[in-house]
This record gives structure tokens, sequence and C-alpha cells, in this order.
């Protein structure tokens, strides 16, 4: 009971603090699905650095619960007051939403099928491996869990350097969710990490579906819905319980509200705070996520050229720095005064000897053009070559107001892709090892954000008529 | 009619994707040979006898080369918050043997000696003072 309990209120606590980034008159059922999407994400990232901040502070479990039932309450109060006027409707929506005619039949067939399909799948797999299938689910995330929960008083043991390969230095959004579940409930069950990789696993699908859905209509979102489902890795990936996926929700949470600010009046940035938030989150997730905030940051801060005009850039930098700004000092007090040394950056040196080593590079970009091709596990046919095609066929859609999030967006991506490539050519692991075992993960935690971008910058197989933008520029 | 062919294909390869995965047999998930709950049952009546905190030391002895690191890791899931290293030199030693052991033919590093068998392959052992 208090497990349900406390994922309510996480999830709810989630909910209220997306209905008020929501723009201002819109209802609390506009856009629900998309809202519902990103809530459990939020609540777990808010709960998780609240649990790292109770720890460093040695806050007892009940005062903590009290807290977050005490923020949850004031966040509602909040959202009504602002919100006991508002209609339900959204301005986001683009209006061809309906799944319409023979196409949009066959598409919600194929995507309800395939849906029905991963829940069975997923419910099996979980049932059988409740703790994960995987060798860093319980060797690093779960086992870093059971240090911060059993731990107690002396939780600071789990980032020991005396465990070889427990990479100390990973970032706990994942470990301290889990852990603050288990301090909820007052004993460890397999049961919380299974259910989080459910929830992020599934909310990455939904938070894909229903934000293409509202940028670029219901069938496109039902297609891009479907190839995430059809990618074997990704729901293989989820149910591993490892930290992937997770990240790769938060990717793309960033990466919707960017394009989602894009479409609100330039004076309202809540939606831009909580692409930060979900930018962070994603640093508190994984390692990569560090690297993807830095060149979500880079890119945010190039893409809209600021020369252009100074006064509105500093407008939207300013609420974006301070979500980000004091996310990154808990990250960096983390870092750098409770866990250990990370193994990466270990001896310049070496790393200098790589970094001129041509024949890394070369090996690098070989297994980046193999994996790209079957990272997701298809069969038959490579969903990366599927989307190309589909890119091709159909041709870019000319909504202007999306341009400059979409490419920001993409710059991020690429810069983040980069960034893995020139992490590779410094390990200190063996390169072959270090490939065969991360690379396709890499690419899977960028996946749901590349297919998101694709889907709503490609005009969608029937014309689609925005609401308040200008129409494609050509249609069927 | 290209357009309807591309629609048509993502969502054939899709299903045939997830048809292939959904149908799939699911494998049990054994890191060191047995499903994990399993392996934890074996250190429950050791976790109890162990402080609270600190760090032991690991002994593997009689694992196939492929459970051998993962038969460590999944110790250290079990005997957490305590650290594991994997070593002789802490005081208090883990011993875990791949199959149960026999007292008579079972022969123990110099250096220490059995403070306690749980069963199960499983022996604290002590470091020997002189």
């Amino acid at each position: 009971m208090a497990g349900l309990a406390s994922a309510i209120l996480c999830a709810a606590t989630g909910f209220v603090l997306i209905s008020l980034a929501w723009p201002k008159g819109s209802g609390l059922r506009s856009d629900l699905l998309l809202k519902v999407s990103f809530c459990v994400g939020c609540g777990l990232g808010l709960f998780s650095f609240l649990y790292f901040l109770s720890l460093m502070f040695s806050v007892p479990a009940k005062t903590l619960a009290g807290l977050e039932v005490v923020i949850f309450v004031l966040l509602s109060v909040l959202l009504w007051t602002r919100n006991h006027n508002g209609h339900n409707q959204s301005f986001l929506r683009n209006r061809a939403n309906t799944s319409t005619g023979f196409l949009g039949q066959i598409l919600a067939a194929g995507f309800t099928l395939s849906l029905i399909g991963a829940l069975y799948r997923c419910g099996k797999e979980l049932a059988a491996n409740p703790q994960g299938t995987g060798w860093d689910a319980f060797a690093i995330w779960n086992l870093h869990a059971r240090f911060l929960f059993r731990g107690g008083e002396h939780w600071r043991d789990a980032f020991s350097g005396l465990i070889p390969w427990f990479h100390p230095d990973y970032p706990l959004l994942l470990p301290a969710s889990i852990a603050h579940f288990w301090t909820y409930l007052g004993r460890e069950t397999a049961a919380v990490p299974a259910a989080l990789a459910f929830a992020f696993t599934f909310s990455t699908v939904a938070l894909l579906f229903s934000a293409v859905s509202v940028l670029r209509g219901r069938n496109q979102g039902l297609l891009a819905g479907v190839m995430l489902l059809g990618t074997p890795s990704f729901l293989r990936q989820g149910l591993s319980e490892y930290a992937d996926v997770p990240l790769s929700f938060f990717l793309l949470a960033a990466i919707v509200l960017l394009i989602l600010a894009g479409r609100v009046p330039q004076s309202n940035f809540s939606l831009l705070v909580l692409s930060g938030f979900m930018a962070a989150c994603a640093a508190w997730t994984k390692n990569e996520g560090l690297l993807f905030l830095a060149a979500f940051a880079v890119a945010r801060l190039v893409i809209p050229a600021p020369w252009e005009n100074w006064a509105i850039w500093l407008r939207q930098m300013t609420p974006l720095a301070a979500t980000i700004i004091p996310i990154l000092l808990l990250i960096a007090y983390f870092k750098l005064a409770v866990a250990g040394p990370g193994e990466l950056f270990s001896n310049s040196q070496i790393m200098l000897q790589k970094a001129i080593d041509p024949s890394r590079y070369w090996m690098i970009a070989r297994w980046f053009l193999k994996d790209f091709l079957g990272f997701g596990g298809w069969f038959l046919m490579p969903g990366t070559l599927l989307i190309i095609a589909y890119a091709t066929i159909l041709g870019k859609h000319g909504e202007a107001s999306s341009r400059t999030g979409a490419a920001t967006c993409a710059w991020a991506l690429v810069l983040t892709a980069t960034g893995y490539f020139a992490v590779y050519v410094i390990t200190p692991y063996d390169l072959r090892w270090h490939l065969m075992w991360s690379l396709d993960r890499l690419f899977m935690q960028l996946w749901p954000s590349v297919l998101f971008l694709v889907f709503v910058t490609v005009r969608a197989p029937e014309p689609a008529t925005a609401l308040g933008c200008p129409a494609p520029e050509s249609s069927e | 009619m290209p357009t309807r062919i591309a629609v048509a294909a993502i969502v054939l390869f899709s299903l045939l994707s997830a048809g292939r995965f959904v149908f799939a047999p699911v494998k049990p998930f054994r890191p060191a040979g047995l499903p994990l709950p399993q392996y934890e049952k074996r250190f429950e009546k050791l976790r109890k006898r162990l402080p609270q905190r600190g760090v032991v030391g690991y002994l593997g002895v009689g694992w196939d080369s492929r459970y051998r690191l993962p038969a460590y890791y999944a110790t250290q899931y079990a005997l957490a918050p305590v650290v594991v290293e994997n070593s002789l030199e802490p005081e208090l030693v883990v011993g875990n043997f791949a199959a149960p052991l026999d007292p008579t033919t079972t022969t123990w590093p110099a250096n220490l000696f059995p403070v306690q068998s749980f069963g199960d392959g499983v022996v604290l052992l002590a470091k020997r003072r002189n």
C-alpha cells in the first residue's frame, strides 16, 4: 500500500509540475497523454534529487516523505489558483490530430498490435527476471541502490574504490529512485526496479507517440510509435534494468519540450525551463547524459543566433541557466565530494597517445557504421534504413516555427554522438571490447529522439494543416 | 503511391521485428549459473553473521571461468552494504565454493582458517594470527 501511495505521489507531483509549465489558459485535461507521459520521469527526477539531498543532510525518511507531500500540496494549490478558469484548449495541438480513413485505421491497428505484443513480452520477461537481465543491472545500478538503502548513515560506502568495475562515479537518478521507494516500503523488493524499467520503457513510447501526434498529427504519431515498438533492442534494453532507456527518455523529453517551447509565446519560458530540467535529469542518470547536457547547452546557445537579437536570447537563456546550474552544482558535488574518480579520464599522456592514433578512428568509424545498421536488433530490414527511405520519400515539412528548435535538437544529438566517438578514441579499456559491449546501447539512447525529430520534420502521410501555422509546402 | 509503400514498409517490417521479439523464448538470467535470487539465498546466513558494514575479502574456488567474475559480483550484490574486496587481505574473507565443501578434502590458504561454514559452499574465513 505504501509503495502504491508513494508511486502515485511521485507521478502526481510530476504531473502537477508539468501542468504548471503548460501554457496558461490550457486546462488540466488538454494534451493529457503527453503530460502523463512526462510525469513519471519528471516525478522520479525530482524525487531522486530530494532523496540524495536527504542522504547528504541526514534527513529522516519520515521527514522526507512529509516534505514531499508538502511540495505536492503547494504545487497543486499553485496549479489550482492558476488554472481554475482554464479551458481544455490546447495551444500546441495540430488540427489534423485525428486518425482518419483507411490509413489511420491500419496505423492504429499496427500500433495497437505492437503495443499489446510489447506489454505481453514485458510482463513475461519481468516476471521471469525481476532483477533484470544483464550484468550492469545487478553489478552496478541495483547494487548502488542496495548500498544507499541498506547503508543507512554509511551510504557513502556505496562509492568505495575497492570494488573493481563498480563505477562509483555513475550518477544516481536510478539507484536513488529505487532506494527511495524501498525506503517508503520499508523493505527491498525486486518489483521496484522492475516497475521503474517498465515505467521508463512505456513512458518513452507514450511520449514519442503523443508528442509527434500533437505536433504532426495522429497518423505520424502512430508511425513513430510503431517504429519504436518495432525496435526489439529498445524493449530488451528497457527490461534489462540498465540506465540507457531512462536516459533515452530524458533526452527525448528535453528535446520535445524544447520544440514545444518554440510554439508558445516568447514571453512564456516555463516549457524551456522544464526542458532544461529534463536535460539535467539526463545528466543525473548517466555520464552520457552529462555529455548530452553540454551538447544541448552549446546548441541552445549558438543555434538561435544570439547576435541577431541579444535581448530575446538573454531572456530565454536566463531561466534555462537558472534551472540547469543548481542541478549541475549538485551533480558536481556528487562527482567531486562523494563519488570516486571516474575511469575514463585517468591518464592524460596515454589519452593523448590514443588521440593521435589514426587506426583507432578507423576502427570506431567501422563499428559506428556496422552498429548503425544493426543496433536495433531488427528483422530483415534495419530500421535506420527504413527511416531514411521514409524521410526521403515524404520530404521535409515546411513549418517555419519549429525549424530553429529542430535544428537545435538535431545539433545537440550530433554533438552528443560526436562526443561518444571521442570518448571511444581515448577510452582506457580495450577498444574492441568497449565498442562491442556499449555502442549499441549508446545508439539506443539517441534512437527515440532521432525518431521524434525525423517524424516532426518530414511531411505526414496525410496533408496536415497546423493550427495557427503555415500549411506544409505541398500536399500529397 | 511511394508514400503508401513507405508507410506500409514501416508498419510491416516493424511488426515483423516486434513479432519475432515477442514470441522469442524468455531466458532466465543466471549470471553465476543460478538465478540471482537462488544465488543470493546461499549467502543469507552469512550476511546475518557479518558486521553491519566494513570490508571483507573474497575467495572464489572451483568456478567455471565464465562464472568466476559474475560469482564475485553476485556475492557483492548479496552482501551489500558490506564491501567485498576481491583479495585475501581483509581480516575476514568470504569463501565462495562452486560445489558444497567436503571438510575432509578441503584445504585453505595458509594464512586463513575457517570460522564457520554456512552450507552450499559458503564459508567465512579469518586471517591467521601468528
